[in-house]
């Protein structure tokens, strides 16, 4: 049986952590428990486990390399996490977060502690940035395709950036009806819709998921938080109320040759 | 290297080449006979070397050619050198030529392989020309789309996309017929028409292919796609549709008798609002799918062999369209019927005759540069194949290719499809003419219904000629964007003036420019006349338009709007003659005072244009400090700012030079060209070849041969990412305009005579361009320093200052070697 596997802990994201927990597990599916780091004997399973509303096992240890080592085990599909401990306006997400979604294998979900996901535990939408890259695309099929057949509504974005700006628009209405076309025909699902931005990619995608009141945002990335790099993830993980699903490079087919134009891979992601 | 006639015995040979024995006794009559059974089978015997006394004559055998001759000649039946075969020692055989040893017996052998092959209803192969055959070796499900689009079959009538047989993953299989539209139904782009589609004809039973197993070649030179696997037996299917025969499309296919199957025949397009499909009997099935709007039918007749452990499937499918009726079943038995007697073998000889005599009319031969010769072949091939020559040709800014654009006819047909088509195939063009022509009562009510008289053309034209421009579409940010282009870019009404004007210099068809050309010009005129108002200061104005540079819009005096009704208001005056009444005559000299007092945009001081009024006042952006063009800049720097600035999308002072060189001061080209160029983004597809032209004409050739590349790339390449809902035939029709009327100077005169002014790229050894100006066929062939002229009949030719009077059949001329500028960057 597949499993969701929330690290939980005992602060502010606890909650929140764990409802979006439960909400992804019904949807997929899924087995939901919880792991909880700590030195030995400075908390009870049995008090986190009762906050959680699932079975949280507490281990010892460094935190980051065993929360790594528990989700990677081959039945956790999902890993759910708090984005930082305290509540707040945009900040950057904490490092035990970070370390482990720059680490591990498996989808994890960042949870800040002011999502409504994490108040109401409930996923009816979730934004889909899709770069164009066919890499990208693969790289978020799998867990996108479960999420879609569980009733979620994906909603793609593309962002034409100015460093990936479209070379031709000669009848705008026609070139965008028929350019929309063909990227959902390559990146998308029958029936999906693809809202187009234009601007820095972060700042749009975050303003989109907003205007179409998405319940968590998708990110597919290569995990590089270096600076410079992922910008868009760094953005995301730092907003006070989406959850963001980051989905790893890991078993992707070989990147194909046709990245849709206008569209090319984002370096910085 | 000579083979044996066994080594290959099962290549595919259209034509065979032999050389008559010297010295053997040759049984005449058997060359003879064998030549009769060749022919029958749809392969060509030439035999060359001189007969012995006596011998000549005999039917079926030529006996006169050399090598040269003959493989020229076999060319403009549309068998290159790689479908031929030659038998014995024949001297100077190109390397693609199949070379056999040996005499009458080895001809004996080869031919009756030959017939073997036949007769087992075996695929041809195709002569593997680079120069004519865009090959497909791998097939990337994300480029399906975009090669479908690239591999579009179409006779002018019915377009059929290169969809895979099997309709695998990603497929969009589309047929659609020229000029047939369903009413929309929707908001936006959804309340506009869209083109009918068609009963989906070449869908094979086949179970997925590999994506690595596929190998699709789309011979240029005959209009036929053959697509082939590596299987055991291999699945090979070969296609077209019928340029002889438009609305007829033929496919043949061999495979593994374990997977291949024909299928239904036919099946319903996507989105068939109604429609259904009868199995008539064992071979035929009829299929209709429309509404009441419009219906589209096809019958398809298949039949099935078994070979060993192949199957052969062959099937031929007539399409047919009604507006408002469903097409007769009983019309398309009887088609399919008159064909019972004509083999495939005959059905694909004439294709590649007929595709053969439009190329010795069109075509155009870069010595020099190979991949851009690849690139305007394949440009000039789909400009043939999206226009019929008869009736009227409704040609939508992406042709037959793809569903894009919906079918819409805009300017891009009149200005930059037509030239090529007045140029090499002029009752094609005569056939977009008779489109507008027939929408002139729309085109009436559509002034009168802004208070004007005379015709105005609307920018988005479907089947009934009303103006189907969307009022809005949705843009970024979910945006409502309004598309001001239907009420403001008035010039489309001079630019169908201007192609009928074309249309007449290429052509100087008498009947039209008495009739239907003549009306078109003073339609036209009336409506400028009507439209232009007068100032305080006596200088007439044309107010609230948008010129070709869409960024901008609605403007005052765009100069290239009221250059182009100038124009339009004084080639309609030229139509009026002493015998006209005197109402029409007054009509005429009022056309000419309105011309002579509007404003032209021309700043003598600067020696350019201005574009439109204020225009210099806008904030000044270069595009090149904002990004690369080709840019659509308005999505780099948005839509209200890119209209606050210099930026501009496309060719628009400089269109002018393009449509009316005549007419501009001298130097202004130059001047305007160092000064728009820096600030066009080409944001549309349309202005790399123009500007490609215009910089050649000025010797910026660097420069030029840049855009060239870039414009004959677009679909090739996608650059547009939008290359799989079709192709942008106004670019391919750029292609051709930039390397005729720029490199190579052509322009018809009004005086009858054909100006050449050739500047050829260094790396270019030579251009040869062929044409048909004024009924006759010509052949221009331009060297670094002389030109040569192939012709039928004497013409007058401008060459710079000098006129020659050019005498058949060729006439060399020297050519000053102009000055290239050096590239700006």
């Amino acid at each position: 049986m597949a499993l969701v596997l929330a690290a939980i802990d005992d602060s502010p994201a606890l909650t929140p952590t764990a409802r979006a927990a439960g909400a992804m597990a019904a949807l997929l599916d899924a087995e939901l428990s919880g792991i909880h780091v700590t030195e030995p004997g400075s908390s009870h399973a049995g008090t986190l486990t009762s906050r959680a509303g699932f079975p949280v096992a507490v281990v010892s240890g460094g935190v980051v390399p065993r929360l790594l080592a528990a989700i990677e085990a081959p039945e956790v599909l999902l890993g759910v996490i708090g984005a930082r401990d305290h509540l707040g306006p945009s900040t950057p997400a904490g490092h035990v977060a970070c370390e482990l979604a720059c680490a591990t294998s498996t989808p994890l979900l960042v949870v800040p502690p002011g999502s409504p996901l994490g108040t109401h535990g409930a996923v009816g939408r979730a934004l889909l940035p899709l770069d164009g890259d066919p890499h990208t695309t693969e790289q978020t099929r799998g867990l996108v395709d479960r999420l879609t057949d569980a009733g979620v509504e994906l909603v793609a974005t593309h962002v034409f950036d100015p460093r990936h700006l479209p070379r031709y628009l000669d009848a705008p209405g026609y070139e965008l009806e028929s350019w929309r076309h063909e990227f959902l025909a390559r990146h998308g699902r029958p029936g999906q819709r693809l809202e187009l931005r234009s601007g820095p990619v972060w700042q749009a995608v975050l303003d989109c998921a907003v205007a179409e009141e998405s319940d968590l945002i998708v990110l597919g990335w290569a995990q590089h938080l270096a600076p410079g790099r992922a910008t868009v993830v760094r953005e995301a993980l730092a907003n006070p109320i989406l959850p963001v699903l980051l989905l790893p490079d890991v078993e992707v087919t070989p990147r194909a040759a046709s990245s849709q134009q206008a569209a090319a891979p984002l370096p910085d992601r | 290297m000579s083979s044996t006639a066994l080594e290959v015995s099962t290549r595919w040979l259209d034509a065979l080449l032999f050389r008559w024995p010297t010295g053997a006794r040759t049984p005449h009559a058997a060359v003879a006979a064998l030549a009769s059974d060749l022919g029958e089978a749809g392969i060509e015997l030439r035999v060359l070397g001189r007969p012995r006394q006596g011998e000549n004559g005999a039917p079926g055998v030529v006996t006169v050619g050399t090598v040269a001759f003959e493989l020229e000649d076999l060319a403009t039946r549309g068998v290159g050198p790689g479908v031929v075969g030659a038998v014995g020692q024949l001297p100077g055989l190109p390397p693609r030529v199949v070379q056999f040893d040996g005499g009458m017996a080895s001809l004996r052998a080869i031919a009756f392989e030959q017939l073997r092959l036949r007769s087992q209803k075996r695929v041809p192969r195709l002569d593997p020309d680079p120069a004519w055959t865009l090959v497909f070796t791998t097939t990337d499900p994300l480029r399906e789309r975009v090669e479908e689009a690239l591999y579009t079959q179409a006779d002018g009538r019915f377009g059929t996309r290169g969809t895979l047989e099997e309709h695998g993953p990603g497929a969009q299989p589309l047929v659609v017929g020229a000029g047939a539209y369903l009413d929309g139904d929707g908001d936006g782009l959804d309340a506009t028409p869209t083109l009918l589609p068609c009963p989906i004809w070449a869908h094979l039973a086949l179970p997925p292919q590999p994506g690595d197993d596929t190998r699709r070649t789309l011979d240029l030179r005959t209009g036929v796609l053959l697509r082939e696997g590596t299987d055991e037996p291999p699945l090979r299917v070969l296609r077209f549709a019928s340029l002889a025969r438009p609305g007829l499309c033929v496919l043949r296919a061999e495979g593994p008798a374990a997977t291949l199957g024909a299928g239904p025949g036919l099946i319903l397009p996507q989105g068939a609002q109604q429609g259904w499909v009868e199995q008539l009997d064992t071979e035929r099935s009829w299929a209709v799918s429309g509404t009441v709007d419009g219906w589209a039918a096809a019958m398809s007749a298949n039949t099935v062999h078994e070979s060993g452990p192949r199957r052969l499937v062959e099937r031929r499918v007539v399409l047919d369209q009604g507006r408002d009726r469903i097409p007769r079943m009983s019309d398309s038995s009887a088609r399919l019927d008159a064909l019972a007697d004509v083999g495939f073998e005959e059905l694909l000889a004439e294709q590649r005759r007929h595709w053969a005599a439009r190329w010795q009319r069109a075509d155009v031969t870069i010595d020099g540069d190979p991949g851009l010769q690849q690139a305007v072949r394949f440009a000039l091939f789909h400009l043939m194949s999206s226009v019929a020559d008869t009736g009227e040709a409704a040609v939508g800014a992406r042709g037959l290719t793809g569903p894009a654009y919906r079918g819409h006819v805009f300017w891009d047909a009149d200005v930059f499809v037509l030239p090529f088509l007045a140029a090499t195939h002029p009752s094609a063009a005569r056939a977009m003419l008779a489109y507008r022509v027939a929408r002139l009562p729309a085109a009436h009510r559509r002034a009168a219904g802004l208070g004007f008289a005379g015709a105005r053309f609307p920018w988005e034209s479907a089947g009934d000629g009303r103006d189907v421009t969307p009022e809005s579409f949705v843009g970024f940010d979910g945006e409502v964007v309004p598309v001001l282009s239907g009420r403001y870019q008035e010039h489309i009404t001079a630019d169908v003036a201007w192609a009928a004007s074309h249309y007449l210099d290429w052509t100087a068809d008498d009947a039209f420019a008495a009739g239907d050309g003549r009306q078109l010009l003073l339609e036209t005129a009336r409506y400028w006349a009507a439209r232009i108002s007068h100032g305080a200061e006596g200088q007439a104005h044309l107010c609230g338009v948008m010129g070709p540079d869409e960024y901008h819009a609605p403007v005052d005096d765009n100069a290239f709007t009221n250059n182009m009704a100038r124009w339009n208001l004084r080639r309609a005056a030229e139509m009026v003659g002493p015998g006209d009444p005197g109402p029409l005559r007054e009509e005429a000299a009022a056309w000419r005072r309105i011309a002579d007092d509007l404003f032209d945009g021309y700043d003598p001081v600067t020696g350019r244009h201005v574009q439109f009024a204020g225009y210099d006042d806008l904030e000044p952006l270069l595009i090149g400090d904002l990004a690369d063009p080709p840019v659509a800049a308005e999505v780099l720097l948005g839509r209200e700012r890119t209209a606050a600035s210099q930026v501009i999308k496309q060719a628009d002072v400089l269109m002018l030079h393009h449509l009316l060189p005549r007419d501009r001061p001298t130097g202004s080209l130059a001047r305007d060209l160092d000064h728009y160029l820096p600030r066009t983004a080409h944001g549309s597809s349309l202005s790399p070849g123009i500007h490609a032209g215009l910089l050649a004409r000025a010797g910026r050739l660097d420069e030029a041969l840049d855009l060239l590349r870039v414009a004959a790339r677009i679909d090739l390449d996608d650059v547009t990412g939008s290359a799989a809902g079709g192709l942008h035939l106004a670019a391919a029709g750029s292609v051709w305009q930039a390397i005729v009327y720029g490199f190579l100077g052509v322009r018809p005169e009004r005086d009858g005579s054909l100006s050449v002014d050739p500047h050829l790229p260094p790396a270019w050894r030579a251009l040869t361009v062929r044409l048909t100006f004024r009924g006759q066929p010509i052949v221009l062939l331009a060297e670094h320093g002389r030109l040569r002229v192939t012709c039928t009949a004497p013409f007058s030719l401008r060459l710079g200052a000098r006129r020659h009077r050019i005498l058949p059949p060729t006439t060399m001329l020297d050519v000053p070697v102009a000055v290239a500028r050096p590239k700006v960057r």
